[in-house]
Formats: C-alpha cells, structure tokens, sequence
C-alpha cells in the first residue's frame, strides 16, 4: 500500500481533480445561462429549436414579494409583438431594415421588453419611482443645483419643453427621470430617463437640458404613461427604448450608414 | 455635444434616512445615527450608517483590537520603546512567529514567538467571529449565504498560510510574520526555498483567477454602466422581469464572443472566480513543503519546465538600457 | 442560424463605424463588421506563426512552446524570422487583433445604443499588454527586452525580470497593483455573493429588493454603495489595476529605476 502511494504524485491528483471540478463548473455555469433567451429560434423560419436536455437548466421557481406570485425561470415566453422589420438579403445572418418608424416600433436600439405592466415597489410596498412634488421628504441635496425649469433641448439645438420635475427611486434614492412639460402644450408631459440628459451651458451662460438621443421635436413623440404620478416597469422600458432608437435613428444622418463602401440598397 | 457617460451621479437626492429593513428582535442593536455625504453621493449611496452592533461584531472588533495591540506593543518594544523610530521604521518593523526549535509548542517564551501566538489566536477569533457576524445578519434578513460563503473561502486561505500548513510542517515558524516588508520577505523567500513557486500549477490557477476576476469585475462593471441609460443596474429586478437593459447586456456579449450570461449567472460566473483564487491559493500553499519539495523538479517531472532551459530565451538584463551599446 | 428568445427585434442595420453595410451582418451568434474581419485575419495570421514557431521549435509539449523575441543586439531593428522576427510579427498582429477587437465593440455598442464602457475598459487591457511588448523594449532600446509568448516560458520571464531588481515585491507600484488586484477580487466576491443571496432567499422568502442589499452592508460594514454605486467601484478597481500594473513594469529599467527595488525604501527611513 505504501508503495502505491509513493508512486502516486498527490499534486497531479489534486490538479486533475479540480480540472474535472472546472470543467463541469463551466458547463454548470453555462447552463444557468440559459434561464433567459432558450430555447433559441431559427432566423430565418423563427422555428424553435428543440431545447436539448443537456444544455438546459431545471426550471426554478422564484417568490415575488407583494403577493406577485411565483416567476419560473427559463419561462418559454416567445415574443408575440409583430416586428416592423424587412431582412436586407435573403440570407441568415443578414440585418434588417425597419420598415415603419423604428423608434416607436421598438426595433434595433429603440426595442424594449414586454415587462410587468405594473409600478415597480419598494420594500414596504410603495410605488418606487414618483415624481418629486409627490414625496415631500424629499428634496436635492444643498449642493445640486436644481435643473427645474432648464428647457430641454434635442440635438438639433431646438427646444422640446422645460423641466418642471424630477422623478425619484424611493428605495435608492436617486433620480431616475427628468418630467419635461412640452413646449406650446402645457398639459403634455414626457420623462426623460436620467442618464439620456445631461444639464450643460448653452451659447455661454443659460444651462440646459441637453438629450443627445432625440431632436427637439422629437420629444413630443416620447411613450407617455397613463399616470401623471406613477410609471409601470413596460413604460419605463417603452420610454428607454424610445431614447435609445433616437442614438440611431433621430436625424437623417444617424440613419445613414456610415463612411459607404456598400449599401445593400 | 457628447453624451453623458454616468461616471458620476450629478444631481443627488437626499430623503429621511434609510432605516433598513426591520429585523426580528435585532432591532435594537441598531444604531439610529445616519449622516449624509455629499461627496459619497457621487459615486453611490450618500448615506453612511446605520449600522447593527451585536455580540460577534463587537466581539470580533475587540479581538482584532487586542491582537493589533500586541503587534504594535511588540514593534514598539523592538525599537527600545522610541515613538520615532517607531514611525520612521514601521514598514520594516515585525511580529514574528515562534522560532524553529519550538516547533507546534502552544505556548513557547513570549519573546521567541509567544506573542506571535497570542496575537494570531485573536486575530483569527476575530476573522472567525466575523465570519458569524456575516452569516447571521444574512439569516436576519432572510438572504442567501453566499457572501459568508465566499468570505470563508478567504479564512481558508488566512488558515493555511498561519494554521494548517504549519501544522504539517511541524513548526509555528513556518507561518507569516506580522510585518509590512516582513511579510514580503516571507513571500519571496518561501518562493526559492521550494525551487520557485511559480512552476506551482495551483499558485498559477489562483494567479488565473485573480486576474480573471479583474477582467470579470471590468467586464461587468462596463457592461452595467453602459446599459444604465436603459436601468441596467437594477439587476434584481432584471432578474426576475427580464427588462431591454438585460438583453442589451446578453446580446452585447453574444455578438462579440459568441455567448453570454444571464443577469444572475454572471454573479455565478464572478462569485466563482472570486472564491476560487483563494481556495487553489490555499491549495498551492498548503502542498508547499508537506507534498512537493522542489517546485522546478517537480515542473521537470510534470512537463511544465524543459529539462533543458536553453530551449527558452535568456532573459535579457534589463537594469542595463540598450540605448547606446553598440 | 439560431438566435435567443428576445433577439429577433435588436437585429438591425446601422452603427458600423467604417464602410457602410459592407461587413454589418451576424455569422452566428457573432457580429462581423469591418473590425471583425480584421480581426480574425490578424489572429489567424498570429497562430500561423505560433505554429510556425513551434514546429522549427524544438518541441510540441504545449506547455513548452516559446515565440522567442529576439536578442537584444537585434536593438529596435526587425530581426530575422527564425531569430525574433516570429515573434516581432506575432505582437504586431496581436495589437492588430486586439485593436480590431476593441473597435468592433464599439460598434457593436452602438448597434444597441449602450455606452463605450466595455471598449474603454478593454482599452485598458491593450495598454498592459503594449507597455510590456512596445513601450518598456522602446524605453530600453530593444525589443528583446519583451516577454516571450509561451504558456509558462513566459512566467520565466516574469521570474527572472523580477529579480533583476530584488524582491520584487518592494516595488511601490507592484504594491499599488496587487492591492488593486486583491481588493477587486474581494468587492466582486461581496457583490456577487449579494445579488446571488437577494435572488436565491432562505427556503420560503421571498425574493429580496434593494433596501434588503443595502441593509445588509449597512447592518454589517456601515455602509452601502448601492447597485450604480458598486458597477461603477468594480470598474475603477479592475481597471485600476490593470493600469497600475502597467505603472509598476515601465517604471522598473533605466531610465526610470534599475536598482534592487528595496534600496528604493531607505529614502525614507
């Protein structure tokens, strides 16, 4: 017996044993990876293809607070929404051209998820995000300057509304959304996700909302929600969605493929 | 006019403090005192406090106390007591372990290592009592335990290099000294005593790792910030309700390498990573001198290390600059 | 050609940085762009003189394998292809790769409108690799003073370059580094231990929101950074030591310091 493990080399032994404990590690991994977006579709059919038991993880089960019942992961939803997109060729692989207007057709940088149509909560159970004159224990901290009554202003340099509040995230305590009144219509209001705005000098002196993402006009256009004090997770994902189609496909240029070796059409 | 980037939080929101959640009869272990900080505010949460004070917290805080005492007591004595010298040469200043010839005795002389001892004993109380402070604030709140479990990955670490592997060895002095650049000296002296530790396969996996948490940690951290326009770092509530910030982030993967994971697998991916540069580093260290002698030989043997070097470059001396030579 | 669940709708024209829709379609799960072909040219041209190497090399033992750089006699010279010129062309197709690779983040970021977090963070990366292999050989005046490319020949390398100056861990910089590397580790493990202990609860809880992450640190450390908070810490503290790392090899050489490394400290003592 002594013998045999004189012979053995333990540091091998350890060292293969863990590249087994690896490897599987990383198939483990792997298959946890797959509780969103498997099974996978076609390209071109939008067939599903058949799951595989291998490389697929045991549904589990999650217990949403607040009495949301129960959310099973991987949950097998297919999106249902009708995509207003052409394929540039016939083969798979190519892209897609959109064929209405993209940005509220929710396709390529402007797409959004079908989330819960409801307002997200907060431990104890209120409505998270709100605009600030709703909670009066809240306010901008001593050293930031408000940018209440800024215009906001698109890339073009025109002027889409003013400021007139900010929405904030109760559990963390930050601002989430600008709320813009539009301009010429003082019933209208749009939110501006925080991190799409930026407050900037103007021409020198005034400050301004500025939005890369859309042009002035543009902001009349922004997915508006059906509360004037409350916003359900599928429209904070609209209103992103919106602001992110606007970094391709607000002005004419953006949609121009860049610097033409080839266009497809 | 560029975008913004969200490096900083520009305009900051200060509400009633955040109390926390409410915990079953801990409550009044809490502290009440919240302060606000501007300046923390703009990299993320401006409130400091509240913070809970229990037995193995304070425990913990008095053991670290006790064995940081000792340390700095016996660096002190070693310079005559001098409070100068103590400043000017504290780098250099050490706690160290048992001297060989005492070997596992429990309590050697004080000043050939019994304080090395001592203070080890609760230093490592403290890590441990920690540890428990960890778990039960995690129970208390109904989480999972996989942050006092990846702590315990590091206390594995902690043990072999002052407990476990000593014990095999035969002798407290094999274990660290206290000491800023006695450590270090410990480190590379350890290194070419057992023929250059790097020829080690479980010193290069938990160099791997560390590294690999590095690009993880950059990975996920660029990948959050850059999808936060779209609410990305809500992470929990992209888990559950996948949301355009997460298929942003899984996508972005995907098309650059081929795949991707799940806003909660890569928390797996990164806990993974963080755990296991301690658990092969403890594993490198622990077969140090109790299984293999030689790590070059070893390499040789292993068919890591050519038995012939020269089929490797010499590196060349780099103090000398080649500006100039002819 | 198969794609997630939810992919369909992001797969558009548009964003590419350089020549139109020339290269803008998928193969697979992977973009392509103009980058993408470069890419996978400079990496295939890479491993063919890897293999190269390795075949007029004396052994295929994987972990054997070297691509030597050349002897510093070559200076900043191009050197033969069997002396160094191997492994001259290779860490010009590595940049070439790398670089390509970076750029085809970008595009691939402005295809779904994110920010240029990743690319910059790569960035990052590319510059370690390029102050080991072109910036500290030009600060020396020779390329063979950069690291060969071999699995452990170039662990070699980091042993017998470090000793050159000492104890090589005296090296402040090499200090701010590992410092950087630990603490990174350390705050991934606790952010990714939180999201994962908020997500998967004690058996029969529900699952937990922010204010329980952030009772949780305040409950045990005092303090919470937040979900942003923790993204933004995490990146400046893996890319922070990437670059201190970078900082800690170019300031070891002439001009900047070529002694042992512990002689450094007695300035203050």
């Amino acid at each position: 017996m002594g013998e045999i493990v004189g012979e053995v080399d333990l540091t091998i032994v350890l060292l293969y044993t863990f590249w087994g404990f690896f490897f599987y590690l990383v198939y483990y991994l792997q298959k946890e990876s797959r509780r969103e977006g498997y099974p996978l579709e076609s390209d071109e059919t939008g067939r599903i293809e058949e799951a595989g038991v291998i490389f697929m993880p045991d549904p589990k089960t999650y217990l949403m607070p607040h009495g949301h019942g129960e959310v099973e992961k991987p949950d097998g939803k297919r999106e249902e929404r009708p995509l207003n997109l052409k394929p540039l060729r016939v083969w798979s692989g190519a892209p897609k051209e959109p064929t209405g207007n993209p940005m509220l057709d929710g396709v390529g940088p402007a797409a959004y998820a079908e989330r819960a149509d409801v307002p997200d909560l907060t431990a104890e159970g209120h409505v998270k995000i709100v605009p600030l004159r709703t909670a009066p224990d809240f306010a901008l901290s001593a050293k930031s300057k408000s940018p209440i009554g800024y215009a906001a202003m698109g890339c073009d340099g025109a002027v889409g509304g003013t400021v007139t509040d900010l929405w904030v995230d109760l559990s963390e305590r930050i601002i989430r959304f600008y709320e813009v009144q539009l301009e010429g219509d003082p019933e209208a209001r749009v939110l501006v996700p925080m991190h799409f705005g930026i407050v900037r000098r103007w021409r020198g002196a005034q400050r301004r909302l500025y939005v890369h993402a859309i042009t002035g006009p543009q902001f009349a256009d922004v997915p508006r929600t059906k509360s004037d004090s409350e916003i359900t997770l599928l429209e904070e994902d609209k209103i992103f969605g919106y602001f992110g189609g606007g970094l391709m496909y607000a002005t004419e240029k953006r949609r121009k493929p860049s610097n033409v070796l080839l266009r497809y059409d | 006019m560029s975008q913004y980037q969200n490096v900083f939080t520009r305009t900051q929101v200060f509400g009633p403090p955040d109390e926390g959640i409410p915990i079953v009869g801990g409550e009044a272990n809490r502290t009440k005192k919240t302060v606000m900080s501007h300046f923390l505010g703009r990299i993320g949460n401006a409130q400091l406090g509240p913070i809970y004070l229990g037995f193995s917290g304070l425990a913990s805080i008095g053991c670290f106390l006790v064995g940081f005492n000792i340390i700095g007591l016996n660096m002190l004595a070693s310079v005559d007591w001098n409070l100068g010298r103590f400043f000017t040469e504290l780098l250099w200043l050490s706690l160290d372990p048992p001297l060989r010839q005492h070997g596992l005795k429990i309590l050697p002389p004080l000043n050939e290592g019994g304080w090395w001892l001592i203070a080890g004993f609760f230093i490592t109380a403290s890590i441990l009592l920690w540890w428990v402070r960890m778990y039960r604030r995690a129970v208390a709140l109904g989480l999972g335990l996989h942050v006092c479990y990846a702590f315990a990955s590091a206390i594995w670490l902690f043990l072999v290099l002052g407990f476990f592997r000593p014990i095999l060895m035969g002798s407290w002095s094999e274990a660290v000294p206290f000491g800023v650049f006695t450590h270090l000296d410990w480190t590379n002296r350890f290194s070419l005593i057992y023929g250059n530790l790097f020829w080690n396969p479980f010193h290069g996996l938990s160099i791997a790792f560390l590294y690999g948490s590095a690009l993880l940690f950059a990975m996920h951290g660029a990948t959050i910030l850059a999808v936060s326009r779209y609410g990305g770092e809500r992470e929990l509530e992209q888990i559950t309700d996948r949301g355009t910030a997460a298929e942003r982030a899984g996508l972005f993967w995907r098309w650059t390498m081929g795949f991707n994971a799940s806003y909660e697998s890569i928390h797996r991916w990164a806990w993974w990573f963080a755990v296991l540069t301690t658990l092969t580093g403890g594993i490198g260290i622990l077969i140090t001198g109790p299984v293999v002698g030689n790590w070059t030989v070893w390499g040789q043997d292993a068919g890591i290390v050519p038995r012939d070097l020269s089929i490797w470059p010499v590196t060349p001396n780099s103090t000398v600059s080649s500006w100039g030579a002819d | 050609m198969a794609l997630l669940s939810f992919e369909r709708k992001y797969r558009v024209r548009g964003g590419t940085l350089l020549y139109g829709d020339a290269f803008d379609f998928w193969v697979g799960p992977f973009y392509v762009g103009f980058f993408g072909v470069t890419a996978v040219v400079f990496s295939i041209i890479g491993t063919a003189l890897i293999i190269y190497g390795a075949a007029i090399g004396p052994t295929w033992n994987p972990w054997l394998i070297s691509i030597n750089p050349p002897n510093v006699s070559h200076k900043l010279g191009f050197a033969p292809m069997t002396e160094g010129g191997l492994w001259q062309w290779t860490t010009i197709c590595a940049m070439g790769a790398f670089v390509s690779w970076a750029l085809r983040q970008v595009e691939i970021s402005r295809k779904l409108g994110m920010g240029y977090h990743i690319p910059l963070a790569f960035a990052f990366a590319i510059l370690a690799f390029a102050t080991l292999n072109i910036f500290r050989p030009l600060m020396l005046g020779a390329w063979g003073h950069g690291f060969p490319y071999g699995i452990w020949s170039h662990v070699n390398w980091v042993w017998f370059t470090g000793y050159q100056y000492g104890n090589f861990h005296y090296n402040p910089l090499h200090m701010v580094a590992i410092t950087f590397f630990f603490v990174n580790a350390f705050a991934l493990a606790l952010h990714a231990g939180m999201v994962l202990s908020a997500a998967n609860v004690q058996p029969g809880e529900t699952v937990k929101q922010p204010e329980h992450e952030d009772t949780y640190f305040r409950d045990t450390i005092g303090y919470s950074i937040g979900t942003l908070g923790i993204h933004r810490l995490g990146l400046f503290l893996a890319l922070s030591a990437g670059f201190w790392s970078a900082a800690c090899i170019i300031i070891s050489g002439p001009p900047i310091w070529s002694q042992a490394w512990v002689l450094w400290w007695e300035y203050f003592r």
